[in-house]
């Protein structure tokens, strides 16, 4: 509601001002943004500083500034997880000064009754990244191989196996729900343990609190590497490159299922098409410098290019995708 | 050796050098202002630090945390306004100090037992870290769990006069942080509808509300033009401080073991480590009635341990990559980016890197001796300022760090609602203490007990099946049953003194 009562007011100052800038674009007729940008350019971020998104967000916004040669600032905004930040990017308004990095969960909040966001909520700019998602175990478990633990699974009650690695209804939530899914199990197989992120449930894996995260690897390869955790699969079409030896769920198992964590770079709704197909190139620009790709693989990303039309293709399918193992896992809201 | 000869090179580079140095004074800035916290300063050095050397920009972040962590006192002691929430603790001690008179003395006790803590945090970061987060990393939801009980404990102890009004204060607090989504079933609850009550009542704009703009209203609303101004003593700040040391050495030491213990635990930061750090110190001190009278005990005891929670903090972040509170969060990411990725092959492929940390945490503990000296001369003179140009100063200072706090025009409404809030408990003899405790332990607790439930399929039983687990609500329940065994014996004096 406040958000609505948000957005006419800011239409109503935004129309206000167009209104005093008329004459001006009356002078200047067809090149209503042809200097954009004039002013520094706010990158909301919905997540908290020094994580991903946040670090993400950070590089590109480096280099766009280098490029177009206006400041680029990082905004975070928190909280909810991710709702109040996408909803300050939806509801700003759609003149290029105000953009975000976007997260996976936008798919998701409508479906789930969290907030009246959807794709269509934004200007898709260019999806750049992703970090596949993977099942991983303690490594004093006695499953070595994904098989073993699936065995396991299929032959303990539902519930039995306590799994964690985000929030309830976040992305590696989803990737546990697929996977079971994949293996023909039905997706409340594993109990679900919520916790405030990757890292916080690494720990508990390692305080024997569950027995598997379905987290990125990437996100526990301090662990890994130092023998600590067992990453068993990953839950993407190819391996990866910081853990070669690791198979995918596609290998072992023959299915599609797969679930990485992306960041896409959007605007409010309704962008001039001159300003998204400017923020576009630059973002190409940036996607492809030295210190973008440097960046995601010490982070352990993979790099991707969706952008404008075929990002918007994406995410339709993709939330195609996770249609199903969201109902699946009772999150819903009917 | 080699190794540490390689890390002092490392450190002594002269950019490394210009950078701390910088950076110290950046982070006593905004540790001295109201409502910029540690974790802000942090995350606005963050950009400055993808220019840098990767030891630069640690050594950089080092010690703008540290500075800010102690700057935080200096507005507390001389007008009650916490700089960050980890001084919030003895923030009501220290200026009672200040209006007896001693603020010399409480400055100079905050300056000398912080850098003695921080150094105590640091070496036991550099020969204890991985047998210490060995400890830490086994800690699931069901330690947290009575840690949390454990801290809520303690906020009924710091509750001074009435143990009622403390206990609806704390539940005041528990209420506020059950608003929002960031629950663990992700549900929103006491949203209203409302985009920005999903996101939660951000603490940091709650709390400087509730300490810095209740102050703000206070004075606008009191007759007296002068109010509070504390007084403008001599430049010796370092004298008595001595006396103290000798007087107070055991609590000294006992806060430095405490911050460190909690620094070390994931989540738990130097703010918690000042929370309990005041509690201990009261709950077995001598003269615990003293304790919120000017009684610098309990500040030689916290103001130790939030300082030395800084190098615990480091434990788990540098052997496991879990950042042991919200400062360490940050320092994780950008070690990532500048190839430091934290984890035990540090300590085996970098070892020059670890020593350079610790070195510069050693340096930028000693540099707070003078610099705060520095701080609190200049501190002086800003409080030498009319109150009328002071306060709507601070106001501005206050709505730029709750507003940077969430980068949203929210989170000053939420600072104005909470300072009203603040004015009113304070009018009506509610201590606000409990009720900021309780909002950062909320969520733990809360987080800790669900996940333990889920683990267990329901069975209480589980809370207390882990040893460290049972220890630690042992530890609880006997601080439970203190207070009523305490009062049972009183009777039972009483009763025998009216038979004889």
């Amino acid at each position: 509601m406040t958000s609505n009562f948000r957005s006419d007011r800011r239409r109503f100052l935004q129309q206000a001002g167009l209104a005093a800038a008329a004459p001006a674009a009356l002078l200047a007729p067809g090149l209503a943004h042809a200097a954009w940008p004039e002013r520094p350019v706010n990158v909301i971020v919905p997540w908290g500083a020094g994580g991903a998104t946040d670090a993400i967000a950070r590089v590109v916004g480096i280099e766009m500034e280098r490029d177009l040669g206006k400041p680029f600032n990082i905004v975070n905004r928190t909280g909810g997880g991710g709702v109040v930040g996408h909803t300050a990017i939806a509801s700003a308004a759609p003149d290029g000064y105000t953009i975000g990095m976007a997260t996976l969960e936008i798919t998701l909040y409508k479906l789930m009754g969290l907030a009246e966001l959807t794709p269509a909520s934004f200007t898709p700019i260019a999806r750049l990244g992703f970090v596949p998602g993977g099942i991983s175990v303690s490594a004093n478990s006695p499953y070595k191989t994904l098989q073993e633990l699936v065995n396991a699974i299929k032959a303990a009650p539902a519930g039995t196996f306590k799994a964690s690695g985000v929030g309830v209804g976040g992305s590696w939530h989803i990737n546990a729900g697929g996977w079971m899914r994949a293996v023909g199990l039905e997706p409340q197989r594993l109990r679900w343990v919520p916790s405030q992120g990757a890292a916080p449930a690494y720990q508990e894996l390692l305080s024997g609190g569950i027995d598997i995260v379905t987290a990125s690897p990437a996100e526990g390869r301090a662990l890994i590497e130092a023998g600590r955790v067992r990453p068993l699969a990953i839950t993407h079409s190819e391996r990866v490159a910081m853990f070669p030896s690791v198979p995918t769920l596609k290998e072992l198992y023959g299915s599609d299922w797969q679930m990485s964590s992306w960041m896409a770079l959007v605007a409010p709704a309704g962008l001039p098409r001159d300003i998204t197909a400017r923020l576009i190139a630059s973002a190409k620009k940036a996607q492809e410098s030295k210190a973008f790709s440097d960046f995601l693989t010490e982070r352990g990303f993979v790099k991707v290019w969706e952008a404008g039309d075929d990002l918007a293709r994406y995410l339709t399918q993709f939330a195609a995708q996770m249609d199903p193992v969201v109902r699946g896992l009772g999150l819903v809201k009917a | 050796m080699d190794a540490l000869l390689q890390g002092a090179q490392l450190v002594l580079q002269p950019q490394t050098l210009i950078a701390i140095f910088l950076a110290s004074i950046f982070g006593l800035l905004v540790g001295a202002i109201p409502g910029l916290t540690a974790t802000m300063a942090m995350a606005l050095l963050v950009p400055v630090t993808f220019f840098l050397e990767p030891i630069t920009a640690v050594g950089a972040m080092v010690a703008c945390s540290a500075m800010a962590i102690f700057a935080g006192d200096v507005p507390g002691t001389l007008m009650r306004m916490p700089g960050t929430p980890a001084s919030a603790a003895y923030t009501d001690e220290a200026y009672a100090m200040t209006r007896n008179g001693q603020a010399s003395l409480a400055l100079g006790a905050n300056v000398v037992f912080s850098a003695i803590g921080g150094i105590f945090g640091t070496i036991v970061l550099m020969v204890a870290a991985p047998a210490l987060a060995e400890l830490a990393v086994k800690f699931s939801s069901f330690e947290y769990f009575w840690l949390a009980m454990l801290g809520i404990t303690c906020a009924a102890f710091i509750a001074a006069a009435d143990p009622l009004k403390g206990v609806v204060s704390l539940c005041l607090g528990l209420l506020v942080a059950t608003v929002g989504i960031n629950n663990p079933a992700g549900q929103p609850r006491f949203t209203f509808g409302s985009t920005d009550l999903v996101g939660g009542i951000d603490f940091i704009a709650a709390m400087i509300g509730l300490f810095a703009i209740a102050e703000v209203l206070r004075f606008a609303g009191s007759a007296r033009t002068e109010l509070a101004v504390p007084q403008a003593q001599g430049g010796r700040i370092f004298a008595g401080v001595g006396a103290l040391a000798a007087r107070y050495w055991p609590q000294a030491l006992r806060g430095n073991a405490v911050g460190t213990v909690i620094g070390s635990l994931p989540g738990a930061g130097a703010d918690v480590a000042a929370w309990i750090a005041y509690s201990v110190s009261r709950r077995f001190s001598r003269t615990p009635k003293k304790f919120g009278t000017g009684h610098p005990e309990g500040i030689v005891e916290s103001t130790s341990a939030n300082n030395a929670a800084l190098g615990g903090a480091w434990i788990p972040s540098l052997v496991f990559g879990i950042p042991g509170d919200t400062i360490t969060a940050v320092v994780i990411g950008v070690l990532y980016m500048k190839g430091l990725n934290p984890g035990p092959t540090l300590f085996l492929n970098h070892p020059e890197s670890m020593y350079a940390i610790f070195l510069v945490f050693i340096v930028a503990n000693l540099l707070m001796i003078p610099f705060g000296w520095a701080l609190i001369k200049a501190a002086r003179r800003i409080l030498s300022v009319p109150q009328g140009i002071l306060m709507p100063l601070i106001l501005l200072f206050c709505t730029v760090g709750a507003f940077a706090a969430t980068n949203s025009l929210f989170g000053v409404v939420t600072m104005l609602a909470f300072g009203v809030l603040g004015l009113l408990m304070e009018r009506h003899g509610f201590p606000v203490a409990p009720a900021v405790l309780a909002m950062v332990l909320g969520p733990l607790l809360e987080e800790s007990f669900v996940n333990s439930m889920i683990k267990t399929d329901g069975e209480l039983l589980g809370l207390v099946q882990r040893p460290i687990a049972a220890g630690l609500a042992a530890v609880c329940v006997v601080l439970w049953l203190l207070p009523l065994v305490k009062s049972l014996r009183r009777r039972d004096g009483a009763h025998a003194t009216a038979l004889g």
